[in-house]
């Protein structure tokens, strides 16, 4: 787990469907032995690993990024070995048939989202979630004996694949890449004196319940850090903007963050080079950022997004030179705060 | 059956007009049982075993799958492509895919497409057509891309070869390296056992099925059989809440025999034939029960002055896709039903 890329196969190898986050425990713990001093899971199944101030009365930083990734929870067992599904988050009917898929009963079992050929398909209509099976080639009987229930969780194979230009392709990055980054900030906030809350959040794609961590730990700064769809020529020269992938960070900029901090982030970014990019969110940054800021008296709160393309598919592509960057970003944007007191 | 041969097919690199690496598999496999070897331009590779009569039987699988052509680059890098056979569109997104570059370099990539968070509500409920898919392989500007692969370039899915549940097999490229597996075994075994087969047996290895059959009928007139069994992998949905008469054959059930397709009605004597031979040897097979598809046979039969024939598919769901999916049990099933084919004095 020493570099990004092996850290991020240990994150995104383990299932966490939305709401069975725990499944990767081991996981989080490793990471507490590495870099931290304690590990919390909350009433809301977030994990925050927190890394103690050298002195008392030190600034807390929350940096959240979310544990939780889509998926799907088995609805009913059908004779013949075909499961019927339900989908956690949102997911696009257009990527499932067929595709591979692990089903986590007391074992893994493999399953293929079943598909029917064009030949036979009256229209050409997308299917609804409850037109779906999984094919597992086990009877139904088998099934049950290997401890698939309704409600297993089921998720995406896990494939990673190194693309050119450090990219990387695989599933559950959004949003297990900026964990990844969250720790590359930890890394080099290391003789820094402020205490670190790295907050592994819960069920973002359903509901969200970052801010239960905030509420909890009461941070003077919280850096969000999400993923953002990386553009593609279709969605070129549109109001749509979107961030070109390999050119760093996206800053977002909305009502909802932190504005005057916002400004200082992209001040910061200009004035010491680093690559970044900056999205108007308007009042809606559709991430953690939106339910942060009002915890308590309020949490001055910044948004910073890693360009991911195929968002909520086995396919998610992501460039290791925008997670350093935006990990450098954050980083010396929290020792620059906490140099000049401004927070 | 022999996994590891047609996991090494399955695996293989060879779109339609570009299946010289599957070629080379199967040279190296069964080339030296052949006593002659015919190859010609379109890429068809045929081993040919000399039998007591002259009389030919040729037996035929067709080596192309289903893939992409580059047809355009654009300034981020993306590659735009053609499918090269019929692939559905829902098939398609996020998919892992291999390119065959210049200087034959093989580049990892991923189908890219509009994401669900920013579709609209129409598209949404639609699929994405393929002119606004594209393949990354992570290049990040159109002259980078352009340095490594050219237009008119070929690729295919990636995808592994799985066994899983109760003898299923998923890959990609079942359709039809399960009948050139099928083929090679037939040969190794009639060496191996030190068989003279009655007739002059032809293994034809074909090209280009999926874009128009044409290396079938090349390699047609080149043999001009007496008879042909055409080797095939066919679509079926033996899927939940499909109705039963439209479900065309069920994995498990064995080996399908076509009485009728969109491109060849078969000769009824023949299928007769076909059927007393199985039910002679004990063979295990099922009629393939709905009109559907099509193969090799469509051409073969009206070529060289006409050739009787007779198909046997291996039923294979969510076919044309990087998750085939197959029964072992049907791919022996056809290796017997071929095999005993092969041997038979009944046939022609």
């Amino acid at each position: 787990m020493n570099d990004i890329k092996g850290l991020l196969s240990a994150l995104t190898s383990p299932v966490t469907v939305s709401g069975y986050e725990s499944i990767a425990e081991d996981t989080v713990n490793e990471l507490c032995r590495l870099y931290f001093d304690e590990v919390i899971n909350d009433g809301a199944n977030n994990y925050q690993l927190i890394k103690k101030a050298k002195t008392k009365g030190a600034k807390k930083i929350l940096i959240d990024a979310h544990m939780d990734e889509v998926g799907m929870l088995v609805s009913d067992i059908l004779d013949g070995g075909f499961l019927r599904v339900t989908n956690v988050g949102g997911i696009d009917c257009k990527i499932l048939q067929p595709c591979e898929v692990t089903i986590h009963a007391k074992e893994d079992i493999y399953g293929v989202v079943s598909a029917t050929p064009p030949h036979l398909m009256s229209k050409k209509e997308l299917p609804n979630f409850d037109e779906l099976f999984i094919d597992t080639g086990f009877k139904k009987e088998e099934l049950e004996e290997k401890g698939v229930r309704v409600g297993t969780p089921i998720s995406f194979k896990y494939h990673l694949t190194e693309l050119l230009n450090d990219r990387i392709c695989g599933k559950g990055f959004d949003d297990k890449i900026c964990i990844c980054a969250g720790i590359e900030v930890v890394k080099q906030l290391k003789d820094t004196d402020c205490e670190i809350i790295l907050q592994l959040s819960s069920r973002e794609e359903i509901g969200k319940s970052a801010a239960v961590g905030a509420y909890n730990t009461s941070p003077d700064l919280c850096v969000v850090l999400d993923v953002t769809g990386a553009e593609i020529p279709e969605e070129k020269d549109t109001i749509y903007k979107s961030s070109v992938m390999g050119s760093g960070a996206e800053i977002s900029v909305s009502a909802i963050t932190d504005v005057k901090l916002t400004k200082k982030l992209i001040k910061f970014a200009k004035d010491n080079d680093f690559p970044h990019q900056i999205n108007v969110d308007g009042t809606n940054t559709g991430t953690n950022a939106n339910d942060i800021p009002t915890i308590k008296c309020g949490v001055p709160t910044v948004l910073l997004s890693i360009p991911l393309l195929n968002m909520h598919t086995y396919a998610e592509i992501i460039s290791l030179a925008d997670v350093k960057s935006t990990a450098s970003l954050t980083a010396g944007f929290i020792k620059s705060l906490l140099k000049d007191g401004a927070i | 059956m022999n996994f590891k041969l047609l996991e090494k097919l399955s695996i293989a690199f060879g779109p339609s007009g570009c299946e010289d690496e599957v070629a080379d598999i199967i040279k190296n496999e069964v080339g030296h049982f052949a006593d002659e070897i015919i190859t010609d331009t379109l890429g068809n590779f045929i081993v040919k075993i000399n039998g007591k009569r002259e009389q030919k039987m040729m037996l035929s699988a067709h080596m192309d799958e289903v893939g992409f052509m580059v047809r355009k680059t654009d300034d981020l890098g993306c590659i735009y492509f053609h499918t090269v056979g019929s692939i559905s569109e829902g098939a398609l997104c996020a998919r892992r895919v291999t390119l065959k570059g210049n200087d034959g370099i093989k580049y990892k990539g991923v189908i890219d497409s509009k994401a669900i968070h920013s579709q609209t509500a129409k598209e949404r409920k639609e699929y994405i057509p393929t002119d606004k898919m594209h393949i990354n392989i992570g290049a990040s500007s159109k002259d980078e891309v352009d340095h490594l692969i050219s237009l008119g370039d070929f690729g295919v899915f990636d995808s592994d070869f799985v066994k899983f549940g109760n003898g299923f097999i998923k890959g990609k490229a079942l359709d039809d390296r399960v009948g050139c597996a099928v083929m090679c075994e037939i040969i190794k075994k009639i060496r191996e056992e030190k068989i003279t087969p009655e007739y002059t047996l032809y293994f034809a290895f074909t090209t280009r099925e999926e874009v128009g059959r044409s290396g079938a009928i090349t390699a047609t007139e080149a043999v001009k059989p007496d008879f042909a069994l055409i080797l095939e992998c066919t679509a079926v949905a033996d899927i939940p809440e499909t109705p039963a008469h439209k479900t065309v054959s069920k994995l498990g059930d064995g080996v399908a025999l076509s009485l009728m397709d969109h491109s060849t009605v078969y000769r009824r004597e023949v299928i007769e034939k076909m059927m007393a031979l199985a039910k002679n040897k004990g063979v295990k097979y099922q009629i393939k029960t709905l009109v559907s598809g099509g193969n090799d046979a469509g051409h073969i039969h009206k070529t060289a002055g006409g050739v009787r024939c007779a198909t046997l598919s291996v039923p294979s769901r969510y076919i044309h896709s990087d998750c085939s999916v197959i029964h072992e049990d049907d791919y022996n099933s056809m290796l017997d039903f071929a095999y005993n084919a092969s041997l038979s004095k009944e046939l022609i």
